[in-house]
């Protein structure tokens, strides 16, 4: 034992006796209450973080803004007007991370309720791209702090008279914008990988690609949906009606932002294929840069009308149905504009929005919608028996039909161009295409269920659904092929038979005070079936069942200990077969979920709380199966990881109360990669210390303070999203 | 001589006694309580049907609910199925309702994790919902006191995809030509509790599309089993693969359904 350890050693142990004899000093006990639940207060808050590392990624996984948050994170107001009428405000407003929140609601006993209301709050992203390990490439944005903003205004009321009917109106306005990132990545040549070209060529290049695609984007969101609802319920006799009006109106303007091979421009003219030995290309002069948007464009509008009822014929059986037609219609606008750089002679370049097309070369497709729309109309009806012969037993038969009708048309006009690079002329090449689609489907769907509690503590219950779905599909598209011209439309004209099948039977048993035990089979088994009207023999099926038990186990050797076990395995597996062919295995999928929770009292004053879950997943399609290079481009999905976290809570002093957390992340997929491919596997280390102080200065105002630690490592991203460090939490509530 | 002071074992186990001490000390000088959250210090069960007298609303059709079947009932055989979820409920009957005297699981998800642990793992993991943030809650998507608690399932009237797209309005749709994959629902593609994955994704990589897309290689001319080809759509997408996902700038971009290309290229 060194003098280090032992100087520890002293330290420690007299620190320790100092707590254990200040403890067994301590006679008396003071009688105190809880801490308080203010029935009217304001809390004011603040919370900084000081970030070492990827300030974007670590905003993303605290969802605190860099530069912290404060102001007043809940005010609570409520007050009784009279016996019968009370009112409340909730209230917030946080500066940094805009969370803001206004409610209003007033209720009277046997008239109803008014509310109004306003929340908003931001989420944060990070604009990263991919990493390439071999040559280190990591791509992020410029200014990789994405967030965006969901608003939702609402209004609404409810009448509720004793023995009449129950009207509600709601109105609300939901909104989301902002940018986010996406996992629409776009291309580099910038791989290490080199790219060689001219006599020899061949030998010389490796036998994959340079382009890796892991350049960053992101999507500008513009976004919004209204509704209005109105429903009135009413009972007669035995019984209940339900009907429910709602309009919807939805738009949607979410744009993408695409770079693809940025910084890379070809050159012009060309090295020549017979140059002798080949040359090695500089990565900026392999492809050509494009950099645009993509812009789905919708304005829908929906009408839906629900009816149900419930009727009780007497006390062991009652009939329940109900009707739903919606018809929606939408505007369907597509706007995507590449521009893309071409070199011409003098050492020159020349852009064009649409791209550029040589005799074999496919544009880069840029198109408007000139006009467009789609129309669907639902009509469901369900209805379905509920026995209870014995009060021990309880069963419900149903049965729903449900009918779909999706059409739509829309004409695109492409536009790509032509060049001389020679003398940089530029011929626009333009093309209208049209597209049409329509679907039917006619679904059956009976569903049984049932529930047995006629053995003591014990509850068996089951649950069965089969959707048989026949219907039709046609769709007709056209686009951009080679030269920019408009290619023949791709049709597709199938019957198509969708049979899904889902089965459940489970059992609670409460052995004893001690333990109880929970458990359930499922079993889930789909065929999709698209067989082609013109050919016969032709067309695609996908099958594919899953099977899988959840266990739950809770066991309390104490009244103030319980341990609680859950396990879930779920195996699945896929098949798709083409045309007449063979049936092909496209997937094998395992899960196991193992979580462990332990929940400790050892006093009335303090308590532990410890979790665990350990997740085994992996996703197995091509792999092995595909063979040479095939099993280098692409390696089973592995998503397994363990976390955790373990908190205590205990009272200091009458006044005090005080709590430590930690957590625990690890994700362990990032395998040695292959050149020849991208891989994505999720390799993280995280964890979080916090130590929290909550205090009762009078009867009217409680502080809280937190300070904490993350650290957080990313293999996955090459470290370079890696970040640690302090946050520090303080707030003040006060009762008003 | 002089000793540098650095953390050893020793230190951390005799470091952890003290803290330990320390709470001790508090704990033996007043007898207030704490609990765990999502109790209620000091309440006892009273039975669902005292709950059944102000929140008829709640109860009335919990019978049919998927929570239901766990049947709970205390020592004497009362029925706590409400108080299984919203903590013992004397204190809340005695105080004649109001806030801080029962657990509200709609204001934090942690009456949920008491039994779906694996959830509680979901949702801390770097991409899920931000049900811990308290922006989401589990009442969001489900019901407990009614019908299915995965809802719009089986023989309810609505469909599935309702519960996801009444936030996220741009994959609603109808597109002209949509995902087949929507009809197996947004699931089949996201986990919405959590993943390791960005966006929620069951897969991160290309084994995400080919479960459902992948071919036997003869579906290519020459095609034969172990020959390296990857087969989807008739072609051999190795090559293309090497670049990434199958949903990346020029490939198949439109993951959710596109109104101007039936491959959902853009």
């Amino acid at each position: 034992m060194n003098l280090n350890t032992l100087t520890s050693l002293r330290n420690v142990t007299l620190f320790a006796c100092l707590a254990l004899g200040l403890a067994h000093g301590a006679e008396t006990k003071s009688q105190t209450e809880a801490f308080p639940v203010f029935d009217s207060y304001i809390k004011i808050t603040g919370l900084a973080p000081s970030i070492s590392g990827s300030d974007s990624s670590a905003a993303r996984r605290t969802q605190v803004p860099t530069n912290g948050t404060y102001g007043v994170e809940a005010i609570h107001y409520a007050k009784e007007i009279d016996k019968d009428t009370n009112i409340e405000f909730d209230g917030r407003a946080l500066s940094g991370s805009e969370d803001y929140l206004g409610v209003f609601k007033a209720n009277k006993n046997d008239v109803g309720t008014f509310e109004i209301g306003y929340k908003r709050f931001r989420t944060f992203y990070d604009g990263i791209g991919g990493f390439f390990p071999s040559n280190n490439r990591w791509m992020q944005l410029d200014n990789p702090e994405l967030h965006t903003d969901r608003a939702k205004f609402w209004i609404g009321a409810k009448i509720e008279r004793p023995n009449a009917p129950k009207f509600e109106f709601r109105y609300t306005n939901e909104q989301r914008t902002g940018r986010k990132d996406t996992t629409i990545w776009g291309d580099t040549d910038f791989t290490g990988i080199p790219a060689y070209y001219g006599v020899g060529a061949a030998a010389k290049n490796p036998p994959y690609s340079t382009a890796r695609k892991i350049v960053p984007a992101y999507i500008k969101l513009d976004e919004r949906q209204q509704n209005w609802l109105g429903s009135v319920k009413h009972t007669v006799g035995n019984t209940e009606l339900e009907f429910e009006l709602q309009h919807n109106i939805a738009k949607s303007g979410d744009r993408r932002i695409v770079n693809r091979y940025p910084g890379e421009l070809q050159l012009f003219p060309r090295q020549s294929a017979s140059t002798n030995p080949a040359k090695i290309y500089p990565p900026e002069t392999i492809a050509n840069a494009v950099s645009g948007y993509d812009q789905q464009n919708f304005d829908s509008k929906i009408t839906s009308y629900t009816f149900k009822f419930e009727t009780k014929f007497t006390e062991t059986v009652s009939v329940y149905g109900g009707l739903l037609y919606s018809d929606g219609s939408a505007d369907i606008g597509g706007d995507r504009q590449m521009t893309q750089y071409m070199p011409i002679s003098g050492g020159r370049f020349v852009t064009a929005i649409g791209g550029f097309v040589g005799a074999s070369g496919r544009p880069p497709y840029s198109y408007t919608t000139l006009s467009g729309e789609t129309n669907e109309k639902v009509l469901a009806e369900n209805l379905g028996f509920k026995f209870q012969p014995k009060a021990d037993f309880y069963s419900t038969i149903a049965i729903k039909h449900e009918q779909t009708d999706v059409d739509g048309f829309n004409q695109v006009q492409y536009i790509s161009n032509s060049i001389n690079q020679t003398t940089g002329v530029i011929t626009p090449v333009i093309g209208v295409a049209a597209n049409s689609a329509d679907r039917t489907e006619k679904s059956w769907i009976p569903e049984v269920t049932f529930r047995y509690t006629g053995i003591k503590s014990l509850s068996i219950y089951g649950n069965a659904d089969y959707r048989h779905s026949p219907g039709t599909e046609y769709g007709s598209s056209a686009g951009a092929g080679v030269g920019g011209i408009i290619g023949a439309p791709v049709v597709s004209d199938d019957n198509v038979k969708l049979n899904h099948g889902h089965f459940k039977v489970g059992a609670a048993w409460t052995v004893n005070q001690m333990i109880s035990l929970r458990g359930e089979i499922f079993y889930k088994d789909h065929t999709n079936g698209f067989y082609d009207r013109t050919t016969v023999g032709d067309g695609y099926v996908l099958g594919y069942q899953f099977f899988g038990e959840k266990l739950t186990a809770i066991v309390k050797p104490l009244t103030t200990l319980t341990f609680t076990t859950r396990l879930i395995r779920q195996t699945g597996k896929m098949d798709t077969t083409v045309d007449s062919g063979t049936n092909f295995q496209s997937n094998d999928t395992k899960n196991y979920n193992i979580g462990e929770t332990v929940d400790w009292s050892p006093t009335p004053q303090m308590f532990v709380q410890a979790n665990v879950n350990v997740v085994f997943n992996t996703v197995k399609t091509a792999y092995p199966v595909a063979g040479g290079l095939g099993n280098e481009v692409l390696r089973n999905a592995d998503n397994n990881y363990v976390n955790g976290s373990f908190i205590t809570g205990f009272v200091v002093d009458k006044d005090t109360d005080a709590s430590l957390q930690y957590t625990y992340y690890r994700a362990d997929n990032y395998k040695v990669p292959s050149p020849a491919s991208v891989f994505y596997g999720a390799g993280v280390k995280e964890y979080t210390v916090t130590a929290s102080v909550k205090h009762k200065f009078n009867d009217r105002l409680i502080g809280e303070c937190k300070i904490g630690y993350i650290d957080s490592k990313n293999d996955t991203t090459g470290g370079n999203t890696n970040f640690r460090g302090p946050l520090a939490y303080v707030s003040l509530a006060y009762a008003l | 001589m002089s000793s540098k002071r650095r953390w050893t074992k020793s230190t951390i186990i005799f470091g952890g006694i003290a803290i330990w001490g320390l709470i001790l000390v508090g704990c033996v000088m007043v007898d207030r309580t704490v609990v765990a959250p999502p109790n209620v210090a000091g309440a006892t069960y009273v039975g669902s049907k005292k709950c059944a007298d102000c929140h008829e609303d709640q109860t009335a059709h919990f019978k049919g609910a998927t929570h239901a079947n766990l049947a709970l009932k205390d020592d004497k055989g009362t029925d706590i199925g409400c108080e299984a979820c919203h903590g013992a409920g004397s204190v809340h009957v005695k105080a004649g309702g109001g806030k801080g005297t029962i657990v509200n699981p709609n204001k934090s998800p942690e009456t949920c994790f008491t039994c779906h642990l694996d959830k509680r793992g979901e949702f801390s993991l770097p991409n899920a919902h931000p049900v811990l943030a308290g922006k989401v809650t589990c009442g969001d998507c489900h019901n407990p006191h009614e019908g299915k608690v995965i809802q719009r399932t089986g023989a309810e009237l609505e469909t599935p995809n309702e519960t996801c797209t009444k936030c996220h309005t741009s994959q609603k749709g109808p597109f002209l030509f949509p995902h087949q994959a929507m009809q197996e629902g947004c699931t089949i593609c996201h986990n919405p509790h959590g993943s390791v994955n960005q966006k929620m994704l069951v897969a991160r990589d290309a084994n995400l599309c080919l479960r459902c897309h992948l071919e036997h290689p003869s579906t290519v001319a020459g095609g034969v089993v172990g020959d390296g080809k990857i087969s989807a759509g008739g072609e051999d997408h190795r090559t293309r693969l090497q670049g990434g996902t199958c949903w990346v700038a020029g490939c198949h971009e439109d993951v959710h359904g596109s109104n101007a290309s039936k491959a959902m290229r853009y």
